[in-house]
């Protein structure tokens, strides 16, 4: 059956790469793109330039009820009976996620004057593709169940519920330092869509309840659709020419017809010596899908409760199939998928992050005691909050953390973050200056290593770029 | 080299994808089918008794794949509730396209002398060779017989109705 090999596939991908949250990036100074994470961030260097294609690469897929070893670990267990258990378990607000980004290029420069060079130009190019789809739950019980033991209860059409975009994303970036305790930035995007896949606003419902004529009155109240950009072409083009689609997708990364607008803004807060606060919203923008559109609708209401075939309530002399072929073609019509190629807009995913942090442990600066600047002390710890708005609303993560300067050139930062995955999931991120290239890396859910099947989200970030320093 | 630092202390414990393959989908749906009810007079036409009712529908719904390689049993239920003083059978009929019979099968009610509901309900299984033969059909044929009795009129009373489902039982891998 390809449909099953399909969802488990897509369960496998959701597994292994993760959600939109960037706690070990995230105020982690000594990298570039930190400045992606909030554009009103400090800043650590003069000038830099990304390593084209690999200055960022990410990659994180979360799933916040199951991991893959619940369902595939080979422990002998019934899999009929995993997946039934499965599925009573997750709720309709479960989700599985993959979030995938590669930097192309990137660059920034700080500029004004000799003496004091406070502002801050940043740009690149990156590409991301984003999934994320909530757990089907009645429709998964109705395959699994049927409506026999479920008379009386309606199954809820608004579980399906899922969007995926493949965009690329060209940006260009202002930070301002205003003085001593205030730095804000503005960061402006273009987005290029790749295509996206959109079905976030599903209703209705089919219910099976006690009949008056018959046993049972079969109610169904469908309002669902599909909306997709980018895809129509791809798969409809006469020549299944693999290499021709890759073309074109290469071409929409950066030509893309269907664009889109956003902005990024974020400030920092330098409270004293010590201790700062930060915040930044990103992805406020949206994507205009104008071409290459194909929707699919399903829309009618219908209450079946059987046939009449022998003495059937209208005396007008209609046979029983007559009856029965007027109840086909209304079944026929409920089912009829409606096809159009109407535009429509779909929302970023705006995220949202804000922290506060305290240093300490002053650095020991030969004969001199006076600088006591922020950056000169080796340790920090502090708490974020990162929040993103998802089809069903809002998911959060809280990580605690603790930064330490090692030596000059070799910094580490380690994350404890609570969220919609798990309670314990603990990140490492290790960021080296030699020579001026920067190296990062960066993982999270260190705990679930030991059996990395197991664990319900799992995120990777590493990049290198070259870094013009500053000198003092 | 720190990725492969980290790769190499991610370790995993075995599982197996080709579980996919075992699973098997049983759900049982259970659908309204044929309802009617019909009063003592309905049987007395222009003067006279008029002792079958019959009607046939073509049917579309086991002419495709789905229901011919995952539907594994059916269960035909009628629930009737009899206040005429006859008794009344309901033939039920699978033809197929060359409107030769392939199973047929009869749903018997019994007379009500003092004109009170009796209460009947029938269960016709379908499976195995049965069930395949059902398969091929493209019509159904419903008769209503009453049979022999106290003559009916204009005013005799009572009602007979007859309310019915099929529960369908899939087993999909």
């Amino acid at each position: 059956m390809r449909f099953k090999n399909i969802s488990f596939l897509i369960m496998f991908l959701a597994n292994f790469c993760l959600a939109q949250n960037k706690q070990i990036l995230y105020g982690f100074y000594e990298i570039p793109q930190t400045l992606l994470q909030n554009p009103g961030g400090r800043i650590d260097n003069k000038g830099y330039f990304g390593i084209p294609l690999l200055s960022h690469i990410h990659v994180n897929g979360g799933s916040s009820g199951i991991s893959i070893y619940d369902l595939f670990a080979e422990d002998g267990r019934d899999f009929n009976l995993k997946i039934r258990n499965a599925v009573n378990q997750l709720r309709p607000n479960d989700f599985f996620t993959a979030t995938q980004q590669i930097e192309v290029f990137s660059g920034g420069f700080s500029f004004g004057p000799s003496y004091n060079k406070n502002k801050y130009l940043s740009f690149g190019l990156y590409q991301e593709l984003d999934f994320i789809g909530y757990f089907p739950k009645d429709y998964a019980v109705l395959a699994l169940e049927g409506n026999q033991v479920n008379i009386g209860k309606p199954f809820n059409l608004s579980h399906f519920n899922l969007n995926a975009d493949a965009l690329s994303v060209l940006h260009l970036g202002y930070n301002k330092q205003i003085n001593d305790k205030f730095t804000f930035g503005v960061r402006g995007k273009i987005y290029s869509s790749v295509f996206n896949v959109n079905s976030t606003r599903n209703k209705g419902q089919f219910a099976t309840v006690a009949g008056e004529n018959n046993i049972y009155d079969h109610i169904f109240n469908l309002d669902l659709s599909l909306r997709t950009s980018g895809i129509a072409s791809l798969l409809d083009d006469e020549n299944d020419d693999f290499q021709k689609d890759i073309k074109t997708i290469k071409k929409r990364l950066l030509f893309g017809q269907n664009l889109g607008l956003g902005f990024d803004v974020g400030f920092t807060h330098q409270i004293n010596n010590q201790w700062y606060w930060d915040a930044s919203l990103l992805d406020v923008g949206f994507v205009r899908h104008t071409k290459d559109v194909e929707n699919y609708e399903l829309k009618d209401d219908f209450i079946f409760e059987g046939i009449d075939p022998l003495f059937p309530e209208s005396e007008n002399g209609q046979t029983a199939d007559d009856y029965w072929s007027e109840i086909e073609q209304e079944f026929k019509d409920l089912f009829d998928i409606r096809t159009t190629q109407e535009k429509y807009t779909v929302w970023r995913p705006i995220k949202f992050n804000t922290s506060l942090n305290y240093a300490f442990g002053k650095k020991k600066i030969k004969d001199c005691d006076c600088l006591a600047e922020e950056r000169n002390y080796l340790n920090r710890v502090g708490a974020q909050l990162f929040m993103v708005n998802r089809p069903k609303g809002l998911q959060a993560a809280l990580t605690a953390y603790y930064y330490r300067r090692i030596f000059n050139g070799l910094s580490a930062k380690a994350t404890y973050t609570v969220d919609s995955y798990s309670f314990n999931n603990i990140g490492l991120g290790l960021s080296s200056n030699l020579w001026g290239l920067n190296l990062y890396v960066m993982a999270d859910n260190f705990l679930a290593y030991q059996n990395i099947y197991d664990a319900q989200n799992v995120s990777l970030q590493l990049g290198l770029n070259y870094i013009f320093k500053n000198e003092n | 080299m720190s990725l492969g630092l980290l790769l190499f202390f991610a370790c995993t414990k075995p599982i197996d994808f080709n579980q996919v393959e075992n699973l098997v989908l049983e759900p049982v749906v259970e659908s309204s089918l044929i309802f009617y009810t019909a009063s003592a007079s309905d049987f007395f036409v222009g003067g006279s008794e008029q002792s079958t009712a019959e009607d046939f529908a073509e049917i579309d719904v086991f002419n495709n794949s789905f229901v011919q390689n995952n539907l594994i049993k059916v269960d035909f239920v009628f629930n009737v509730e009899n206040s005429i003083n006859r008794e009344y059978s309901l033939t039920v009929s699978f033809l197929d396209g060359n409107e030769q019979i392939l199973e047929t099968f009869n749903v018997n009610t019994e007379a009500s002398p003092n004109n009170l509901v009796i209460a009947t309900q029938h269960v016709e299984t379908f499976e195995g060779a049965s069930l395949q033969r059902i398969k091929e059909a493209r019509a159904l044929v419903f008769r209503l017989t009453m049979q022999p009795g106290t003559p009916i009129n204009q005013s005799t009373p009572g009602e007979i109705s007859v309310k019915s489902k099929g529960i369908l039982s899939l087993n999909i891998n």
